[in-house]
């Protein structure tokens, strides 16, 4: 045990002394705690066989010590994979910026088929900004030896997603802690075989991941404890599409398997649970005619942001049309984009996935559409939006972009364009600060959390329309008649502080409208009435995001809609 | 004994005459109700201008036939109030006479097709710089202010970071002390020229 671990110990202290010194990581503490577990090597209870575990890996060059000899990388997205990362110690690195996906691969062969083999390596990563997820480290195998990274199959333990808590002894493997380093266990069905290593996201931000001592072995409990993804032929789970069409999992299938020209076949299209908000954008069809479905009416509708009832967006469901088949084979291609929770405008993604009835499914790498991040977000800020961010960091900046950037495809940008050179800079105070003055500019707080930050930044920008834009941009006198007939929408604009203007709540209340309309995925900020401000049966002090639907302030809502999409 | 009406043959001179004065009496109602307790109109639908409100020729009878009427009541002071029904649900335009003479009236620019407001830069154009500037509105805001020319008979209420005028008033000209002391009722000078909203 000791002999085993000792020399990948070493390794690791060695790499973390020259992150370390380079400033690469604060401390070697947080390097562990990255590090999610490096292997304890007691493989089969054979502790003869330990100490030459990782030195018998049948993945050659397995600590990158001839840096990407033997491996081949590949990548979607801004990655680089950069060999013999440091000096005294080679490992692999992988830096990049998400969304991102990339890793490396190697062709193994002598396998024997039928023989129970597992794969595993060990990891440690960084993300910034901090409030980014880690990244996601997996391994997987083409059993064929191919080498396309869309066509493996990944192994059902992960790094960065949810700990595998049941992972305690897996594959004969001991892991440390419940987060356990990346694993697949497989039956070769060939010789030859292909082992890919891979680290990706779908946040934006920046990441370094390390990889080091890969290895693959028989599997000594023949996988008795971990099986290789399964497929149950009744409820067939939907294969993974590249990894960079984010959290869509799309599986296409036909009925009859093996239709015969002239028959008819039923299209089925099943999204995975985590695929809400997937929106389908096309379809194409070669060797088919006579296409009908009735998708629109049997997607479950669901409300955008603006409240529109969209039946383009979909949650887990299986769709299904039919068709008349001319030729064989024939292809059906599935485009969509991804979309956040219920926000079809932070998009990122288009993807494609196409069926051919011969080979099956295919997955297209997906083309970005609209960038949720920019090269430089200062920049694009001012060209997209007429806001002018001074003084913040490049996350900082990115995170504004991005907010805005879900604004793109209702009246904002056109709004904050006329409301005269919107400047931003951090806030001196401990507030957020809008003047009514134009030529100041807005003082912004930088410590929010995330989803406050966005909601800040686009209430303050609400009241720079309201302060700066034309009435007949703002609908001025709308808004002054919706709030007559409704009142203020939130606690915080019912609530004024001492000595606030009379018209605080008029003025906070529209720029809660926009955020609460822009932003529906927000409850309120401020949940608590201060004293003396009674809001006992009012229709906000729930707390809730009172704009989420027409019921509690209809006149606000069709106001908002207005303003936003007129 | 004596007779009846319809003895003597006037029963339908009576009936006729009854009627008349029956359809004269409801005329008339229907006239005052129109004239006086004119139907608001609903929101969003408004048609009827009113530009009449700053014609040099406005009159008392005018006023009075205007569909947009919505009340009017005597102020102590033995003068007039006219509130006619304007876009805006919180404020109403107004006129206010005495002893048949328009004294003061005021304006509300928005309309329901939201054409543009007219600007400050034009009035100033036409009238020079005011005499005096007040920062504060009760109506309108802190931020909103309001341009007097009180010798000239006109003060204006708008926004001086987008140079709309929201209100337009005409009074009697006047000193600027007598303005002050006279319509001052959406004036709010204040001290929060620089309060900045969060």
């Amino acid at each position: 045990m000791i002999r085993g671990v000792l020399p990948i110990t070493v390794v690791f202290l060695l790499v973390v002394a020259i992150l370390t010194s380079t400033g690469q990581i604060d401390s070697p503490l947080n390097f562990f705690s990255k590090a999610e577990g490096v292997p304890s090597a007691d493989v089969c209870n054979d502790k003869d066989k330990i100490e030459n575990k990782i030195d018998s890996s049948l993945v050659k060059n397995p600590h990158f010590a001839q840096g990407l000899s033997n491996w081949t990388s590949f990548g979607m997205g801004d990655v680089s994979v950069i060999d013999s990362y440091g000096i005294a110690v080679p490992t692999l690195q992988i830096v990049a910026s998400g969304p991102f996906s990339g890793g490396v691969y190697q062709v193994v062969d002598n396998l024997k088929p039928g023989t129970w083999y597992h794969a595993f390596y060990t990891t440690a990563q960084d993300e910034q900004p901090k409030t980014i997820p880690p990244a996601i480290r997996e391994i997987g195998v083409d059993l064929n030896g191919g080498t396309n990274s869309n066509q493996a199959t990944w192994g059902a333990r992960r790094s960065g997603g949810q700990p595998d808590k049941d992972a305690g002894k897996v594959g004969g493997w001991k892991t440390m802690g419940n987060k356990n380093n990346p694993l697949i266990t497989f039956k070769a069905t060939n010789p030859k075989a292909t082992i890919f290593l891979k680290a990706s996201s779908q946040s934006t931000g920046n990441y370094k991941v390390w990889m080091d001592s890969v290895y693959l072995g028989e599997d000594c409990n023949s996988g008795v404890t971990v099986n290789p993804p399964t497929i149950d032929p009744k409820i067939d789970q939907p294969a993974p599409t590249s990894i960079t069409c984010g959290i869509s999992k799309i599986k296409m299938s036909i009925t009859p398997q093996n239709p015969k020209v002239g028959d008819e076949v039923t299209l089925f299209l099943q999204s995975s649970n985590n695929s809400e908000g997937t929106t389908f954008t096309n379809k194409t069809f070669d060797g088919l005619s006579n296409f009908q479905t009735n998708w629109a009416t049997e997607i479950p509708n669901k409300i955008d942001p603006l409240g529109n009832i969209s039946p383009d967006v979909w949650p887990s469901n299986t769709l299904y049309g039919k068709a008349k088949v001319d030729k064989l084979p024939f292809t059906w291609t599935h485009t969509w984009k991804n979309c956040a929770a219920n926000n079809c405008q932070i998009t990122s993604e288009l993807c494609s996935k196409t069926f051919n009835s011969q080979t099956g499914e295919q997955t297209t790498p997906a083309k970005p559409i609209s960038a949720p991040t920019a090269a430089n977000p200062a920049q694009a800020l001012k060209d997209e939006f007429g806001v002018n961010l001074q003084g913040f960091n490049n996350s900082q900046s990115q995170l504004a972009y991005q907010t805005l950037s879900t604004t793109k495809n209702t009246k904002f940008p056109e709004l904050l364009k006329s409301s005269q050179n919107t400047v931003i800079i951090p806030s001196q105070t401990n507030l957020s600060l809008t003047s009514p003055d134009c030529k100041l500019p807005i003082q912004l707080l930088l410590n929010h959390p995330e989803q406050s930050f966005k909601y800040s930044l686009i209430h303050e920008l609400g009241h720079r329309i309201y302060f700066c834009a034309p009435s007949t941009k703002n609908n001025y006198a709308k808004h002054d008649n919706v709030f007559f007939q409704e009142g203020p929408v939130s606690i915080y604009s019912a609530c004024p502080p001492p000595n606030a203007p009379p018209d605080w709540s008029k003025v906070e209340d529209f720029a809660e409208t926009i955020a609460f309309t822009l932003i529906p995925s927000t409850n309120q900020l401020i949940t608590n009435a201060p004293p003396g401000c009674n809001i006992t049966g009012k229709k906000f002090s729930d707390g809730a995001n009172p704009l989420k639907d027409n019921s509690k302030f209809p006149a606000h809502f069709q106001f908002a809609k207005e303003l936003l999409k007129q | 004994m004596k007779k009846t009406l319809n003895q003597q043959g006037l029963l339908p001179l009576a009936v006729l005459l009854g009627i008349i004065v029956a359809a004269s009496a409801i005329g008339a109602g229907v006239y005052l109700t129109r004239q006086v307790l004119a139907p608001l109109a609903p929101l969003g639908s408004q048609t009827i201008s009113l530009d009449f409100l700053t014609s040099d020729q406005l009159t008392l009878e005018n006023i009075e036939r205007s569909p947009l009427l919505k009340s009017k009541k005597l102020l102590p002071d033995g003068s007039s109030e006219y509130l006619l029904t304007s876009y805006l649900l919180g404020r109403d335009s107004k006129v206010i006479a005495k002893d048949g003479q328009i004294l003061f009236r005021r304006l509300i620019n928005f309309t329901s097709d939201n054409k543009p407001l007219p600007k400050f830069s034009g009035y100033q154009k036409k009238l020079g710089d005011p005499e005096e500037i007040i920062t504060g509105s009760k109506y309108y805001g802190y931020n909103i202010h309001t341009y007097i020319y009180p010798n000239k008979g006109y003060s204006l209420v708008g926004n001086p970071q987008t140079d709309e005028i929201f209100e337009l008033q005409r009074f009697t000209p006047t000193t600027l002390d007598d303005y002050k002391t006279k319509w001052t009722e959406d004036l709010n000078p204040n001290n929060f020229q620089n309060y900045e909203v969060f």
